[in-house]
């Protein structure tokens, strides 16, 4: 039960950054990998302000989360978009690079060692019988679900929602009816990265994180995304902490890289099933 | 401030499309490589061998592939544990590590080359990190639960370990063979045809070209190379980690290569291997971290080079205003002028033979 409930909150903050990621998707068209690392980012950069420098932790997790928004702005509007109307596999290892570089000073900088924000909640335990559980479980789980709530909210109600659809749905018509696309889309980056870095700070007050957890996270942040099926935030969301909680529970009885083996091969089945590789109109066409 | 900023920008894609960076970076790069000696021409022969490799399917082919990795560890393992286990000789187990590669090439390829772009990029990446995960559980079951160690001394070592010169040698053959190879099939009528596929894959079907089988071969060839790589590397490292061997980092260091240097070209991927192996040489009494940000800013470099090489269409993004695609002078001189040429150099091939 314990090993369920760690499973739901940390793939409740898993879970934020592949909403996020579906959000840069589904607008803007680009495969954003680098923002596993501003998971991992804004994990480690609240562990250093709250743990090495000694601010509060609210204070500690806000900074992270600011810088990491700012930075994703910063290349998404200065690097990232120059790669618009090009093949996506450049997009693909540029994010992925760029993802590699972040992390890559994180571990310069703090070392690569597996860091936790330290938090009292994390302790106070609810106790009933045999049954022990730490009160920030159930709490990351609500604070992950209030945030999406909140961004999704954005997306949908909103009038920079309304813009973001508009590009979402043609960047051309969109920007012939004023829309500024690029701004638009670096938003919407930055939205990803707040999302991703709260959702790394979540993460690092209930389990460590490191700067080599970074393709970990990338892996079940797109996994999610595209098993839950390229385009909708809820399902991306819900499909994020199923993933996390079913490896959390079948780790105890299988090893973990066989849950990875399987969450890959669900993802290609989806990806050659969204391609239609497989149906005989397809194979007649190639031969 | 902003206007500024692209002032430096541009100035500094000027400099970069002037060619004086490349020079500079070459020149560099040779010093660096001069001042620290053996040890980094074999990494360096390593990295062009490896380079090429990803060539032959991601630039000359246009199937970028994020999971040549595998072929690499997949040659270590092989050649590794046909060494401790079955008591190959090294030429013998090199010879294992490429059937190997083939085969596996085979299963891998048919049902994944029918993918493109990246999807092909992603189910690479997937098939690599499998056989990660596959061969990090078998290391966990060796006898002794820790992975493979090649015996190289004693009486029951199989052959004398070679030096490092020696090393360097094997890199240096196999660098020189893939180098070669990749000149040769550009100029052959097979190489015509793989960058026909990279244009338009269904106008090479309709020219008569089995895409399919162009397709796997190549891939096939491609990991061979990165196979026999792996077997040389596995058997001087000596101890096999599959954390090393399969790390995706490596796939993404091999486009990186590519795409500094120059896609689908013979002498580019030289050139990448040569930046990357200066550039991980001033890093290498750092740490991993470090390593990556090396290995993240050439990437970074290397798309974005490759980006200004290949602009976007000119006029409005395809959409509801129908952009026409005449209006593009790369697609009008890829349709008329560079397509019909490869047609037509395959057919004469094909009556020639």
């Amino acid at each position: 039960m314990e090993n369920l409930l760690l499973g739901l909150s940390e793939g409740a903050a898993i879970a934020m950054a592949a909403v996020g990621f579906t959000l840069v998707w589904k607008v803007s068209g680009f495969v954003n990998l680098s923002l596993g690392a501003y998971f991992v980012g804004g994990g480690l950069v609240s562990w250093a302000f709250d743990a090495e420098v000694g601010l509060p932790l609210f204070t500690s997790v806000l900074l992270a989360v600011a810088a990491c928004t700012v930075l994703a702005f910063v290349l998404q509007s200065r690097v990232i978009t120059i790669l618009t109307q090009r093949p996506i596999f450049y997009n693909i290892v540029l994010t992925y690079a760029l993802g590699l570089g972040i992390t890559g000073v994180l571990g310069m900088l703090l070392s690569a060692d597996y860091r936790s924000v330290p938090i009292s909640l994390a302790t106070t335990y609810f106790t009933q019988g045999e049954f022990n559980l730490s009160l920030l479980l159930p709490i990351s789980i609500v604070l992950a679900l209030v945030t999406t709530v909140v961004v999704v909210s954005i997306s949908e109600r909103t009038t920079f929602g309304l813009m973001a659809r508009a590009v979402s749905s043609d960047k051309t018509l969109a920007t012939l009816t004023g829309v500024n696309t690029p701004r638009t889309i670096a938003l919407i980056a930055a939205l990803g990265a707040f999302m991703a870095a709260l959702g790394g700070s979540i993460f690092a007050m209930s389990s460590p994180i490191s700067s080599g957890s970074f393709e970990q996270i990338t892996l079940y942040m797109a996994s999610a995304a595209i098993i839950g099926g390229l385009g909708s935030l809820w399902r991306s969301f819900f499909m994020a902490v199923g993933l996390v909680a079913l490896g959390s529970l079948l780790s105890l009885e299988v090893p973990s890289g066989f849950i990875d083996i399987v969450i890959l091969l669900l993802m290609v089945v989806v990806l050659a099933r969204r391609y239609d590789v497989f149906s005989p109109a397809h194979m007649r066409s190639r031969r | 401030m902003t206007r500024r900023l692209g002032r430096i920008y541009s100035k500094g894609q000027n400099l970069w499309s002037s060619r004086t960076l490349s020079v500079l970076a070459l020149l560099l790069s040779m010093m660096i490589l001069t001042i620290k000696g053996r040890s980094s021409l074999s990494e360096l022969f390593l990295l062009v061998s490896l380079s090429q490799s990803w060539n032959l399917i991601g630039g000359l082919t246009g199937y970028s592939s994020l999971g040549q990795v595998a072929f690499f560890g997949l040659g270590a393992y092989f050649a590794g544990i046909s060494i401790e286990y079955w008591h190959f000789s090294f030429p013998l187990a090199l010879g294992g590590s490429a059937l190997v590669a083939i085969v596996f090439a085979v299963l891998v390829g048919v049902p994944l080359l029918r993918l493109r772009g990246p999807y092909f990029a992603i189910a690479t990446l997937v098939a690599s990190l499998g056989t990660f995960e596959a061969f990090s559980w078998i290391s966990s079951v060796m006898p002794g639960g820790d992975g493979v160690t090649i015996t190289t001394a004693g009486t029951t070592a199989i052959m004398r370990y070679p030096t490092q010169g020696g090393f360097a040698l094997m890199y240096l053959t196999l660098a020189t063979v893939a180098t070669v190879s990749v000149a040769l099939l550009v100029r052959s009528r097979h190489g015509g045809g793989l960058r026909l596929i990279k244009e338009n894959e269904a106008l090479a079907a309709f020219s008569g070209i089995n895409t399919r089988r162009y397709k796997v071969v190549v891939f096939a060839f491609s990991g061979v190379i990165a196979a026999l790589a792996g077997g040389v590397y596995g058997f001087q490292q000596v101890t096999l980690d599959p954390n090393t061997l399969f790390n995706p980092r490596l796939s993404i260091a091999m486009v990186a290569m590519v795409l500094i240097g120059g896609s689908g070209t013979v002498f580019g991927p030289i050139f990448g291997a040569l930046v990357v192996t200066a550039a991980l040489e001033l890093v290498a009494n750092h740490s991993g971290s470090a390593q990556d940000v090396v290995v993240a800013a050439i990437t970074v470099l290397g798309v974005l080079r490759q980006a200004e090489t290949f602009p976007p269409p000119s006029g409005p993004a395809p959409g509801v205003l129908g952009a026409d695609p005449t209006s593009d002078p790369q697609f009008v001189e890829r349709s008329f002028v560079v397509v019909p040429r490869l047609v037509e150099r395959i057919r004469a091939g094909s009556k020639d033979g």
